[in-house]
């Protein structure tokens, strides 16, 4: 029991290591809105086994070992490895997307679609902007 | 109880050459040894028994000073379990200096963590140096994923992609870059969903890889 206690304590540690996987497991359920147990419906798996999860090393998606480690992980865990290399891709794309600059023809002062849809909730209920209008090309 | 010498020196080669699971397996291993260590010390010690002080006293011992820089430790010097009791109980010492502190409402600056870091200075700059690279070195592979998502999507797309990143819940904003905001909500919710699954469905491929 105490066992389980600590190890949980320290998966939730483990969040805030981005060497560890518990970092990828929190952004996606930060970037879903996903509870714990919608994590472990998308990966397969108990929740025990994410506790397992958020401990161990974090695969590079970039190393040629990357589909090896990740099975390594799931056979250890108990999880489905396919999910979790589509997790892990889905988290790592979004962060380079969140982390890159935006592009200065995307942004303000030109009012761009990223500044459309930022400004929409300024906008008044009920004024359309002339129907289906696709913004872009 | 008491842990195999052999088996230790295989676990800690694994987790030098960054092994995928033996983080895991040294924190099942190691946490609740240590965990025990820490709790009788705080109760026969300091007279404390305050669950998630130990807690975390055990974590920062064992994930972060060991796990995480299994360097650190030379196997040649002492026994792995007697070094973790050693970082564990200063880190302890340190944790209940700063709580007596905090509560006494006194200057934090010269605490004794100060102390333990400016011993470690060596390493802790070798720490930093590593770290500065491997940032680096994601901050290349980073913007190379992010090139091959690019190419992919159009424009509309990319401010899209922009907004699922920064965790926007918000239907109308996704709506506003689609122009369906005209449409009843029920309708804007389904076309926002479709686009959201299709645009998800390129990042678990990774970017641009489309199959079939």
């Amino acid at each position: 029991m105490a066992e389980q206690n600590i190890m949980e304590w320290a998966a939730k540690r483990a969040a805030d290591e981005a060497r560890l996987l518990g970092h990828e497991l929190r952004e996606y359920r930060t970037l879903n809105d996903a509870t714990e147990d919608d994590l472990a419906a998308a990966l397969e798996c108990s929740r025990d086994a994410l506790t397992c999860l958020a401990l161990c090393r974090r695969p590079d998606l970039n190393a040629p070992s990357f589909r090896e480690d990740v099975e390594q992980i799931a056979l250890h865990c108990g999880a489905n490895a396919q999910r979790l290399v589509a997790l892990l891709r889905e988290v790592d794309s979004l962060r380079a997307i969140r982390q890159a600059p935006i592009p200065p023809h995307l942004a303000a002062p030109q009012p761009g679609l990223l500044a459309a849809a930022r400004d929409r909730k300024k906008k008044r209920r009920g004024q359309k902007a002339g129907g289906k209008k696709r913004p872009g090309k | 109880m008491n842990t195999n010498t052999q088996d230790e020196r295989v676990l800690h080669k694994r987790l030098l050459s960054h092994d995928a699971t033996a983080t895991e397996e040294a924190a099942r291993l190691y946490l609740p040894l240590i965990e025990r260590h820490v709790a009788a010390r705080a109760r026969n010690i300091y007279r404390i028994n305050d669950r998630e002080l130990i807690w975390d006293v055990t974590v920062n011992a064992v994930m972060l000073d060991y796990i995480l820089h299994p360097e650190r430790f030379d196997p040649n010097r002492s026994g792995l379990l007697g070094y973790l009791k050693r970082a564990a109980e200063r880190d302890l010492m340190n944790a209940i200096e700063k709580d007596r502190r905090q509560r006494r409402g006194e200057e934090l600056h010269a605490d004794v963590e100060e102390g333990i870091h400016a011993r470690n200075k060596p390493s802790d700059i070798a720490r930093i140096t590593h770290d500065a690279e491997e940032e680096a070195i994601s901050r290349i592979q980073r913007e190379r994923r992010l090139t091959a998502i690019s190419k992919v999507g159009n424009e509309r797309d990319t401010v899209l992609l922009r907004l699922i990143a920064e965790g926007e819940r918000s239907t109308d904003k996704f709506a506003a870059v689609l122009g369906v905001e005209g449409l009843p909500i029920a309708e804007q919710r389904l076309i926002v969903k479709q686009h959201k699954d299709r645009l998800k469905v390129r990042l678990k491929r990774g970017g641009g890889k489309r199959r079939g």
